[in-house]
Parts: structure tokens; sequence; C-alpha cells
């Protein structure tokens, strides 16, 4: 586990001048009041119900009350929320299934009477496949003033112009880890955010917001072609991934475990 | 409820001399002793064509038969505990074919069931169905020579193997005798059309009720009590059992617990000739160059002696293993013609063509598993081999009957030993069995997801009250003493009352629960289909095969769940042995050899036969003989030919072998002590090449106990050691506890009798296993269903749902009765916390005394407890903490490089 000095520096720097914040599993930008949340993969349950688990696991409200907590937190902080951008796979389902589409619903109404329906960005990841209720999806969105560039992350589209790009903020690899005492029996796998550079750019990958599965070990020794779902990693390849610095979410806070490819 | 008294006592009790000191005493269920009748007795209501059958085929009744034919007869519940192949199954039908025979002459048979058979075993259905069917069309054989017309006594096979269309034909025509398993006799019950045939079942034959001390029989007790429940008059209950013990528990768990219940049993001696060794491979099992290589000539050696043999190993992967061996070793002598593997991951096709083959003669050897011990009929076996220890005389016994197989036959049976431990277990073993001392076995009580599943059943055949609904239930020995809160936890679980947060979810609720009416019945369409296709309680698991890499040699299975936990490079225990993980290629796990590395990774999957608690006490008792002999031999009172003769005698050996427990036990002797029933040998080691301190028990209870006791203690430990993780490896003799801090003292004055399923249910919180046990305890409640909508779901899918299910259900109630049953089943069926406070009394009382010893070697007693122990983890650090102190680590680290 080694880090370069200057490198932790200028992440502890970026932080410090809260560029962005990491709260929970979302990420959070001071300057444009924007929050990102992704992959909430909401129809989830509602698949593991159709596949025999008989029993609530109420994955609906454990998010919606997550959500809750995080804006609570911002408020306390006295910021205040513009924007809500849900970085795509908002739901489950490749398919269209009746009780997820009540649920993706509830949780996007509600969500719109925090920010306005206006304020809700939508971005559309693989697994929306059709908008619902006519509510406007995106493929991709940039805040202007901050050359921000929010995107699901499992492909680039053609109408993004990187050059005036200065940071990509995106989820869809479920990023985590495996934690272990070298020697020790013990190891537990954590959610986390990638946050560094890639092409130049500030990167930072969000966690999924789905609070059954913590994701992808990334640090795990399998060979890692694709991701739990089967699907191939994002638009950075596996290599640039493991550059970026691991940043933990505790139930307290996120911690710092520098990077990747070291840990 | 039952107080137990003395055997003596309650045959007074029976007998109605009934002095009235003894009046304090409530009993229910009433046992007594079965006669044995003469053969006038017994043949005396027979009609005469059943007769004229009987007499063609055999000289006389045996032994069962005098007992259980008038029994049955005369309409009184029995249990018979005989032998295995000794016409026990005969036992049970006669009086029924005879009374079925009457009634088929007189023209009175009706459209109903008049007797259903229930065995544990599917494959012995089609069996028994030969052996009725056969007798029946002879005696219509010998009608028509005699021009008797008989009605047709139809007899029909219902396993969950059976096709839609013989089970509709069933629906309208009822057979007379119904064969079945315990999971299609909770289904029959269920059904709308059956259920009306079995109102008036007049006999109820139980077989192989010793593979039911488990959950299957659970759930059989309950579907009896169902049978009970609904028959307008009593099924009278008979049993049929290979020597189990105690019979009186088992007697009440055939009949039930109720005042006007009465049971008889008989116990009907072991009549077989024992002829029963133990051979050790070679002369001096530590010291010789290649023991493996000896232990194969030796079973060559006595394949060769004998017609026809057949292997016990205690596992799978040893099953194969000595198959290829033998036929690679001796390529003239063994080819697929004449030598077979028999275990359960076989097919079903193939292992009924080896039953077949082995039955027809054309097999010499058959090696297998435990698949054997059970049941069928696989013709005449001239030698037994006992590769390794059977672990228990009961299961010994058990597989030493599957030789002769005829009544007055003699079973030959020779124990193989693996090593000096293995020797001294089976010299025990086999004193008990000479001795005719078994091990008890016991039946789980009130588990919650059974009674779940039998509830749901319940409620889907109609509307029930709940008082009467308990009060049925009750009955059931299983669960006679079950509280009305754990009765209701079950009921507002299934009615989907999961507290506040869920009120909504009707979705998910099996019944619905009428508060004011004090009634339950069914929610859902689906409810039948839903219960039929998950009925019962046997786990799926599914396995990945280790093969060492790149040769391919097959080495064992692991479960897969436990593949997914583990990354390239880490070391684990399969089968006593350390492995280091390399690559996986389909369903299989390339490994290398790593004997030298201590495992990364706790494992669980070595759900091994356990060593019974009697026979450990026996071993205990004869350390404690030993230890006595050796000091006076120190003293010069006994000299080792003395003590070598006792050791013969005692343990019925030859000479060698006793010599070998002689060597080992006096190394012993002389490195420190010899751990025994009075003496709990502690040794305190640093591993210099691990850097790890290590506490070794010398506890012989078997691994049930230790597995109490050694994570009682090492949570303990651990707490005190500043709530670390402690890792231990628990095996049959002791167990070991490793970690950075041991405070031991500490914690052994703090392991109390009285505090032990309280520390018990905290040190498995987090464990795999209580994780893997909830799963199976989901499936059996129906939270996971193996099959819905028509599609059957795989092993792997439901070890995922299970994870996200015991967070949701912590998240509602640390009692929530499915978990609360998990943390039962791990700590009484896979564990055995009863005996384990037996244990710590005898510590609190002083019979037991504890010594700690500081050692820079193990004892040679303890070196096993160190290769052999299964490693687990107890988990106390919880995963914030961990999270937080690994991040403290990498802040050390980067400080110390900047």
């Amino acid at each position: 586990m080694v880090i370069g000095k200057i490198k932790l520096q200028k992440i502890i720097m970026e932080r410090k001048n809260r560029e962005f914040l990491l709260i929970g599993k979302s990420v959070f930008f001071p300057s444009s009041g924007i929050l990102a949340l992704s992959d909430l993969q909401i129809g989830y349950e509602v698949m593991l119900k159709n596949q025999g688990l008989y029993f609530p696991l109420s994955q609906l409200r454990r998010t919606i009350r997550g959500i809750e907590e995080i804006i609570n937190k911002i408020h306390a902080k006295n910021y205040t929320i513009s924007r809500i951008i849900l970085l795509g796979d908002i739901k489950h389902h490749f398919g269209y299934d009746y009780e997820e589409k009540s649920q993706v619903r509830e949780l996007l109404e509600f969500l719109e009477n925090k920010v306005g329906r206006n304020n809700l960005i939508l971005i559309r990841g693989n697994h929306e496949k059709f908008d619902l209720d006519g509510r406007d999806y995106a493929d991709f969105f940039i805040d202007k003033a901050t050359g921000t560039l929010f995107l699901h992350g499992h492909k680039l589209f053609s109408g993004i112009n990187l050059k005036s790009v200065n940071r990509i903020v995106m989820g869809h690899i479920h990023p985590a880890v495996y934690l272990q005492e070298s020697g020790g029996v013990k190891r537990e796998r954590y959610k986390c955010f990638l946050v560094g550079k890639w092409k130049h750019k500030g990167v930072v990958i969000l966690p999924s917001f789905f609070p059954l599965i913590e994701g992808t070990a990334l640090n795990s020794n399998d060979k890692l072609k694709h991701n739990d779902y089967g699907e191939d990693f994002g638009i950075i390849p596996l290599k640039e991934l493991r550059k970026l610095t691991v940043l933990i979410v505790g139930i307290d806070k996120v911690y710092e475990f520098g990077r990747l490819k070291n840990l | 409820m039952i107080i137990h008294i003395s055997e003596g006592l309650k045959y007074i009790l029976a007998g109605s001399i009934l002095p009235v000191v003894f009046i304090v005493f409530i009993i229910m269920t009433l046992i007594k002793p079965a006669k044995e009748h003469s053969k006038e007795e017994v043949e005396r209501e027979l009609h005469p064509l059943v007769k004229e059958w009987f007499f063609s085929k055999f000289k006389d009744f045996s032994l069962p038969q005098r007992y259980g034919v008038p029994a049955i007869r005369d309409r009184k519940n029995i249990l018979i505990s005989a032998p295995t192949g000794s016409t026990k199954t005969l036992t049970a039908f006669l009086s029924i074919i005879n009374y079925l025979v009457i009634l088929a002459e007189k023209n009175e048979l009706e459209n109903k069931v008049y007797a259903v058979y229930i065995s544990p075993l599917k494959a012995l259905s089609n069996d028994i169905y030969k052996n009725l069917v056969e007798p029946l069309a002879e005696i219509n054989n010998i009608a028509e020579r005699h021009s008797t017309k008989l009605q047709e006594i139809k007899v029909s096979v219902r396993t969950g193997d059976t096709s839609q269309s013989e089970r509709a034909k069933m629906s309208k025509k009822a057979p007379h005798i119904l064969i079945t398993t315990p999971e299609s006799l909770a289904i029959v019950l269920t059904s709308k059309k059956l259920v009306e045939f079995m109102q008036y079942t007049e006999f109820c034959i139980v077989d192989e009720i010793h593979a039911l001390a488990n959950k299957r029989g659970v759930h059989l007790s309950l579907s009896l009590e169902r049978l009970n429940e609904i028959s307008k008059i009593w099924p009278v209950k008979i049993g049929l059992s290979a020597t189990i013990e105690p019979l009186d528990e088992v007697a009440k768990f055939l009949v039930g617990i109720s005042d006007d219940r009465e049971i008889e049993v008989a116990k009907v001696p072991f009549n077989k000739e024992i002829d029963i060794k133990v051979l050790s491979p070679v002369k001096n099992l530590i010291e010789h160059d290649n023991p493996q290589r000896e232990l194969y000539h030796l079973i060559h050696q006595l394949i060769k002696e004998h017609n026809t043999t057949l292997i016990f190993t205690n596992t799978r992967s040893a099953t194969e293993r000595i198959v290829n061996y033998l036929k690679d070793k001796f390529p003239t002598e063994y080819g697929d013609d004449n030598i077979a593997a028999h275990h359960s991951s076989l097919s079903r096709d193939h292992r009924f063509k080896i039953e077949e083959e082995l039955r027809n003669g054309k097999l010499r050897v058959v090696v297998c598993s435990t698949s054997l011990e059970l049941g069928i009929d696989i013709g005449y076996i001239d030698l037994v081999i006992l590769l390794g220890s059977p672990k228990a005389s009961s299961r010994a016994l058990q597989r030493l009957g599957r030789s002769g197989h005829k009544l007055h036959d003699t079973a030959k049976g020779r124990f193989v030993v693996l090593d000096r431990d293995d020797l001294v277990e089976c010299s025990v073993i086999q004193k008990e069995m000479i001795e005719g001392r078994i091990d008890k076995v016991t039946f789980p009580k009130n588990a919650l997801d059974v009674l779940a599943q039998q509830i749901y059943g319940m409620a889907i055949s109609r509307i029930w009250k709940v008082n009467h609904l308990l009060e049925t239930i009750r009955k059931s020995y299983c669960y006679s003493e079950l509280s009305r809160e754990d009765f209701f936890s079950i009921i507002s679980y299934l009615s989907g009352d999961y507290g506040e947060e869920l009120e909504k979810n009707r979705v998910y609720r099996k019944i619905w629960y009428d508060v004011e009416e004090k009634t339950i019945g069914k929610s859902g369409k689906l409810a039948r289909v839903i219960f039929m296709t998950n009925v019962g309680t046997i786990p799926e698991e599914s396995y990945v095969e280790v093969k060492l890499a790149p040769s391919g040699e097959h080495l064992g299975v692991i479960d897969e769940n436990f593949l997914s936990r583990m990354k390239k490079n880490d070391v684990f225990v399969l089968g006593g042995k350390k492995y280091i993980y390399r690559y996986t290629k389909g369903m299989n796990l390339y490994v290398n050899s790593a004997e030298h590395r201590s495992p990364t990774i706790p494992s669980w999957f070595s759900e091994m036969l356990p060593l019974s608690f009697e026979t450990a006490l026996e071993i205990n008792k004869f350390r404690e003989i030993m230890n006595e002999k050796f000091k006076s031999k120190k003293s010069g009172d006994e000299s080792k030919d003395e003590i070598i003769k006792f050791i013969t005698e005692h343990l019925y050996i030859e000479k060698n072998i006793a010599e070998e427990i002689y060597n080992y036990f006096y190394q012993q002797f002389n490195f420190s002590d010899i751990p025994n029933s009075k003496l709990l040998l502690i040794e305190r080691y640093h591993d210099l090449q691990q850097q790890k301190n290590y506490l070794l028990f010398n506890s012989m209870y078997g691994r049930r106990v230790n597995d109490a006791l050694s994570r009682a203690l090492g949570y303990l430990i651990g707490m005190a050691a500043h709530k670390r993780d402690i890792e231990v490896g628990i095996s049959d003799r002791g167990f070991y506890i490793a970690g950075d801090l041991l405070p031991i003292d500490k914690a052994i004055k703090e392991l109390k009798s009285g505090s032990l399923r309280k520390l018990l249910e905290a040190a498995i919180e987090r464990t795999d296993i209580l994780t893997r046990r909830f799963r199976h305890c989901a499936s059996r409640s129906l939270m996971i269903l193996r099959s819905y909508k028509g599609r059957r779901k795989s092993v792997g899918k439901q070890q995922m749902k299970s994870h996200f299910l015991i967070h949701a259900v912590k998240k509602i109630s640390e009692d929530f009765p499915i978990l609360k049953e998990a943390k039962r089943e791990v700590l009484e069926d896979l564990m055995d916390i009863e005996n384990a406070e037996r244990v710590l009394k005898w510590l609190e009382d002083g019979k037991l005394k504890i010594k700690l010893h500081d050692t820079s070697l193990p004892s040679p007693f303890s070196l096993n407890l160190l290769l052999q122990g299964h490693t687990d983890l107890i988990r106390i650090e919880d995963k914030q903490a961990f999270l937080k102190r690994m991040h403290q680590l990498y802040i050390n680290e980067i400080e110390r490089k900047i």
C-alpha cells in the first residue's frame, strides 16, 4: 500500500477545497449544488421475488431513507441542492416489469418533490432500455460552469466534446474492494469510490447506491473481465482504473486507501 | 410434560402394579415392553391362504415376527428394533396382508387406503413394492388353486418420482397399501382427493426410524399428527428400526405424546455371530515409510480372501480414491466389471445399477461412503471393511449388519485403521459393539422452520382454529413442549406480519390469520403448488471439484459458495490436507499442495461425521485407565507386558495392535500427561515459523461438543484480547485457538455452563455456518423457494438470496423465528450444547481438572489437533471496526513512507 506523496496531497487538497464532497454513497458539488447518485437498481428485489425469494427486503424504502439522510446531511452543512442527477441504472430489469415500474415511479416522485421535476436529471444507463412515463432521459449531462461531465459510464457518446470537460463523474462499474490484513484470515468487501485522473481529467466513479450488494471487488485476483452483472467494464479500462485512488464508504465517513493497484 | 423415570419403575407401572408413591409422576404416553409369542399364537389367526403362502416360503417365524405379528393383529402400536436383514418388513406387513386377504375374500375391500408405509429411502420404496406385489401375486395363485376368489389388493408407490398420470390414477382409485416417503406423505395430506382416502387408514408403518433423528423425522412426526387428526379411526403405528437407543424416546417419537396413547417396544437382540477385528496395515504407523501402500495391500489381501467385500469409507472422495488406486495398482485384478464406487453424488441410475450388480453377485468389491448403510437389499456380502473409524457404535453395527444379511449368519467385519488416533477409536468402538453399548440419538425439538412449512400445508388443507392447530402440533413428540410464543411467532411470519415496517407487504404472506375468530387459512392462489414443489427438509448444496494442478487428480469437493469466497493463492484445508488455490476451470478448482503454509481462509465445508459423545467418553475412560497403568509401571508395580496383556483383553484386540496403542500412550505419558476423563490438558505453544500463538486443548468429547466449547472460549478470549477475531480449529479429539493475544485464564473463569448458550449465540453471530444454516432454514420455512412458477432455482442463486435475507431479517428482529431456528440448529443439532454444558459442569464440580502446559513442541496427542483441525474464524470485530483499523494501518504505512 504505497501512494505517491504528491498524488495523495493533491487529492486531499482537492477535497479540502471542497470541489466535491463524498457523502454516503453519493457525491455533492457545493459550487454547482449538484448531487449525484448512481446505480440504484430499483427492481432488484422484484427480480429476487420472481426467483423465489419470498420475503420482503424493503429495497425501495431503504433507498429512499438513504437519500433522505444524505439530503439532511447536506442541508446541515448549509448547502442547497439545486439538482439531483441519477447516473443511470435506476432500474434493474432490462425489460419491463409492472411492479418495478411502480417502484421506480415512487422513487422519482420522491426526488421530484425535493428539487422539482426539471432539476431531476435522469441519465440513461444500460438497464434503461425505454423511458418511463414520458420522463426525459439523457445520455449524459454537462455542467458547463464547472466543465463536469455526468454519465453512466458504459460508453461515451458522440455528442460529448471531451476537450471542454475537466472532470468525469460516472457509475456503472459498482466499484468495491476487499480488505484483508496481511497474513490474516479475515476478509471483508466494501463499496468504494474511485477518484483520480484519466486522460488528464478528474474522475469520480461512484459506488452503486443499491443497498443489497457491495459490488465488484476490483482488487480480487480473479480475472476481472466483467463486473458482477456480467457486463464489460465501462469507458475506463481496468489498467487505468487501477491507478485511481480508493475511498471506502464507511458508516460515518469515507476512508482513503491509496491507489487501487496497491491495495 | 414428560417426566423420565427409571427403567424398572416404568415396567412396574406398565404391569399396573402401581404403588401410591409413584402417582406424582405424570406419564402421558405409556411405554411397555413387547411380548414374544409362540409359533401357535402367531399363526392362530392367519388366513389359510396366507398361512400356506408363508410356510411355502419360510420354515418358521423369525424373532421379530414373534414379537410383532400378533401385536399388530391386535392393533397395538409397536416399535420393533432389530438388526438389519432380520425380516422386519414382513413382520410389519404379515398381519396387514392377512387382514386385507380376509376382506378380499369376503369382497369387502373398499376404495380407500388401509395401510401406509413410509420409508426415508426413496430407493427402498421400489424394493418394498416388489416385496409386496410378489407375495400378493403368490397368494392369489394359491387362491386360484383353491378356487377361492379374491378381490385385487392394490399397492401403489407415491414418491417424488411418481409420474403425473399415476398420481391422477391414485386420486380416483385408492391403493389399499400406499408406499411413500415422508415428503410425499405431506403432499398426500395436503392434496384434496387423497386426503379423503386416507381418513380410514388403519395401519401406518414407519421404516428405518434410525435414519430419522433429524429434521426429516421432525417433518414426519408432524405429518403423522396430521394423519391422526384427519383419521376417523386410530392408525396403528408400526415402527421398524435398526439397533438404536434410547428406544423409549424413539417409541414416543413414533406414537406421539398424549394421555390416551400407548406403545409396545420390542428390542430384538443381535443374534448373528459377530466376527470383528481391528487391523493395522503396518506394524508401526508412525515410523513406517509408506503406510498408504501397505494399506492398499492389506485391503487387496482381504478382498482376495472373500467372495464379495463391501468397503465403507466416510467420505465421497475417499471412495473414489480407493477404487482408482486399486484399479491402478492391481490392473489384472480390478476392472469396471468387478469393482465399483457407490456414493450419493453418483446418479440414481448409476447407483441402482451398482446395487443390482451387487445383488446378482457380479461385483466383487463395492466401495461406498455412507450410502449403503441403509435398507436396500444388497445380497450376500462376505466381508465388510470399515476403513477408518465409523465414529459411533450404532453406525459400526449398521455397517457390519450389511454382511451376511440373513438371520443367523455370521456378520464379518474388519476395521482397517489409518493412524494411531484412528486405531484407538476403532478399538474402543469395537469394545462397545462387543459389549452391546450403543450411542444415543436425539430428535431435534421445536424446529420452527419445519413447523412453518407444515402449518402452511395444514392451512392449505382447510381452515383451522389456532388453538386446535396448536393442540395437534403439540401431540408430536418433537413439539410437545412448543411454547405459545414460538407458535404465534410462526403464525405471524406466515401471515406476513413483520412489524410496522413491512405491514404493506401483503404480497409475501402465505396464510391469513383472523385475530377475532382465531382462525387461519391459506393465502394466495399458488399456495398448493408452492407447498407441493417446495416440500421437504433436505438442503440442497452444489459442489465444485477440487483437482490437483496440472494433472487433474481428483482430491475432493468443496461447496460452491465456499469457492466464491476464495481468491487465488488462498490456502485452505480439505480432507485434513492443505492446498493452495491456483485457478478455476468450469466447475473445477485446481490446486497445489501447500503443506507448510497456514490456511488463509476458514473452512466450514467439512461437515464430517462427528465422533459420538458416548464413544469419546469411553476413550477418555480408557485413557484414564492407561494413565493409572503407567503410573503403576513407574512405581514398578506393573510391567510393560502386563499392560499390553491388559489392553488386549480390555479392548478385545490382538497383541500387535495393543503394542501400538501402548507405545502411543507411553510417548504421551512421558511427554507430559495423558489427558483423560479427569484431566483436560491445554498446551500453550508458539509457532515460530508462522509467528502465531496457539492454545491446544486435549478435550476428547467429539467435535460436536468441541465445536461448542472452542467457539465459546474463543469468543471470550477474543473479547478479552481487545475484540479481535480468533481462529479456531476443531476436531473430535480436541481443538485449538490461535491469535495474537490469548488471555486464557480469564476466559476459562468466565466460561460457565449456565451462560454457555448466551455466549455461543454471540459467538456464532457472524459465522459462515450460521449464514449457511440460515439458508437451509429459510428454504424449509419457504422464505426462499427452491421451485417457483414452474422453474427450479439453482443453489447458487439461493445462496446469494440468503445473504440478502439474513440482513433483512436481522433488521426486523434478532428474534425473528427462522433466525432463531438457525441458531438453535447450529447449537443443538450441529453442535452439542447439552453435552458441552455437562462437561462444563464437571469442571465446576471439580470432577474434571484443567492443566496448562507451556511447551515448545506439541505433545504426541496434540500434533494431530494442529494438522487435522478444521479452522474457522470467530468474528468479533465488526465490519466497520475492521475498516477503521485497516485504515489506521494504512495511514501508519503512509506516514512511515512520506
